[in-house]
């Protein structure tokens, strides 16, 4: 077991105490935001009047830009401390233990798939069965996985391994969704490892009629280089913090590939997993809340999973998201202007729209205006203040969610490269993904080379 | 030369890079794409090919190999 991951699962459960404290960061860190923020916009606003035409029209997209980033950031931290409050005042209990069917689909997983099936039988759960879906894969994945089948452990739990043609990852969760039994269904990737009291977190959410499924949170095992060092953050930043606000409304938008929980009944309901889009996941989630399910999210529901190394397999990955994304809403573009499906969904969309699209081309926009106003306008201070103020945005909103995660506070330092390099550069793969989509260029699945750190 | 011009130029040359490795990260990404065999590039359905939802999957005998003996 690598370092992070036995650092994540050995956390143990922080006391009252420690979460009246986590409650009172958390309260400052937002108070502190808010007033900080609208403190510098202002400031902003009069210090440096623009001039030529260009740099004014700038300055007021620019301001617009960082209201827009302000208030988005705003909410989501807002949202996202209620949901933390709800928890904390009314932590749902579990009452029965219903089975629950785990499905681990593997292509190409050969390095990680013993590792992985390893982590699920040392989950703490009563009643739980897995099933292994080989999809066809040209390593000696099948192999491996096979020499767990059998029962194990003292609640004799069931592993299965099936082996299939190569056919993609949603056919081969359907074909284990299929011929399994459980009342709740665990779906996740071959390359991803789960902490022992997951199914227990996770599963106390379905006492409520009204959820459908339970969206877990992702974290990052490989955090050797920069790059994967800023993809840690991002899962707790960037997309955590998204998951989390909209938990608190049982509206999450995408249950990540790695870990998502479902009722039987709901998967029934919408027909499984598709595979016409490059985002199944999303695809399914946004067909669950279209069914009229609600969607919850589980921070200690928890799948350590490998990022991509290099700058080229991230940009694959994201490519791929984004694209994926775009057809999930493109198939629903319906809902977009019509409530038949309730306005909290047309919602959803929407705010899909904004985060895919328009949230990118904002922020690469933004980035190249400052610029040019700093080097050819002589606007220095201008961009300077700004590359501040957003540091210290990031840095308020990487302390917040780490305090939130319990996650560790080395990775708050990295949030000083997260706005100059990172969001910039996974913006530009969104918009030029964005643009592949909209021109129907080919594209392939993708296969991310794994290390075989979990 | 002030700090607020050392600290511009460095945020300027940041974000030029970053956009210069975007670039080269995506077109590198496109050419390995543009390389794979037309069978492998393509594996979302066309129209011919349903969508495959778990209720309707028979899985045919071939796919059903002996090996699979617990299932």
């Amino acid at each position: 077991m690598s370092g992070p991951l036995g650092a994540g699962v050995g956390l143990e459960r922080a006391g009252a105490r420690d979460d009246r404290y986590r409650h009172r960061m958390g309260l400052f860190v937002v108070i502190f935001l808010a007033g900080g923020i609208f403190g510098f916009l202002e400031l902003q606003g009069v210090a440096h009047p623009p001039t030529p035409l260009f740099a004014r029209v700038s300055m007021i997209l620019l301001l617009s830009f960082l209201l827009i980033l302000l208030l988005r950031y705003f909410f989501l931290m807002w949202f996202s401390y209620l949901d933390h409050l709800e928890e904390l005042v009314h932590e749902p209990e579990i009452k029965q233990f219903p089975r629950v069917s785990i499905i681990v689909p593997a292509y190409n997983e050969g390095k990680v798939i013993e590792s992985s099936i390893r982590s699920l039988l040392e989950l703490d759960y009563p009643d739980f069965e897995i099933v292994v879906i080989d999809d066809g894969s040209d390593d000696d994945t099948y192999q491996k996985a096979r020499r767990f089948e059998g029962y194990h452990g003292t609640h004799r739990t069931r592993v299965r391994v099936l082996t299939q043609r190569n056919g993609g990852k949603a056919r081969a969760l359907n074909r284990g969704i299929a011929v399994s039994d459980g009342p709740l269904v665990l779906c996740m990737d071959g390359d991803s490892k789960l902490t022992p009291d997951t199914l227990k977190k996770a599963v106390r959410h379905f006492s409520s009629r009204a959820i459908g499924a339970v969206a877990g949170n992702v974290k990052v095992v490989n955090r050797g280089n920069l790059l994967c060092k800023l993809q840690a953050l991002e899962y707790i930043e960037g997309l955590n913090l998204t998951r989390k606000a909209q938990g608190f409304f049982r509206i999450v938008n995408i249950i990540p590939g790695p870990i998502g929980i479902f009722r039987r009944e709901v998967l029934d309901q919408v027909g499984g997993y598709s595979s016409d889009t490059y985002a199944e996941d999303c695809d399914l989630t946004l067909d669950i809340l279209m069914h009229g399910w609600r969607v919850k999210y589980e921070p200690e529901a928890i799948a350590y999973t490998e990022a991509p190394e290099t700058l080229g397999d991230l940009y694959r990955q994201r490519y791929r998201w984004t694209r994926g994304i775009l057809q999930s809403i493109r198939k629903r573009k319906g809902a977009l202007f019509r409530f038949s499906h309730g306005p909290t969904n047309t919602l959803i969309l929407w705010y899909m729209l904004f985060e895919g699209l328009l949230w990118p081309a904002m922020n690469v926009l933004s980035n190249l205006l400052f610029v040019t106003l700093g080097t050819f306008y002589g606007f220095s201070h201008f961009a300077v203040f700004w590359w501040i103020q957003l540091t210290v945005l990031d840095l308020g909103a990487a302390l917040y969610c780490v305090a939130i995660e319990r996650e560790s506070l080395a990775l708050v330092p990295y949030s000083v490269f997260y706005r100059v390099f990172f969001v910039l550069a996974i913006d530009i793969c969104k918009l030029l993904g964005t643009l592949d989509e909209l021109l129907g260029a080919r594209m392939s699945w993708g296969k991310l080379e794994r290390s075989g750190r979990l | 030369m002030d700090i607020i011009t050392v600290l511009s130029f460095a945020i300027f040359i940041a974000t030029v890079i970053t956009i210069v490795m975007a670039g080269i990260s995506y077109a590198a990404f496109k050419i390995r794409d543009w390389r794979r065999p037309e069978g492998e590039v393509s594996r979302a359905p066309e129209g011919a090919e349903d969508t495959l939802f778990f209720r309707k999957y028979v899985p045919p005998a071939e796919e059903m190999p002996e090996r699979d003996t617990n299932a």
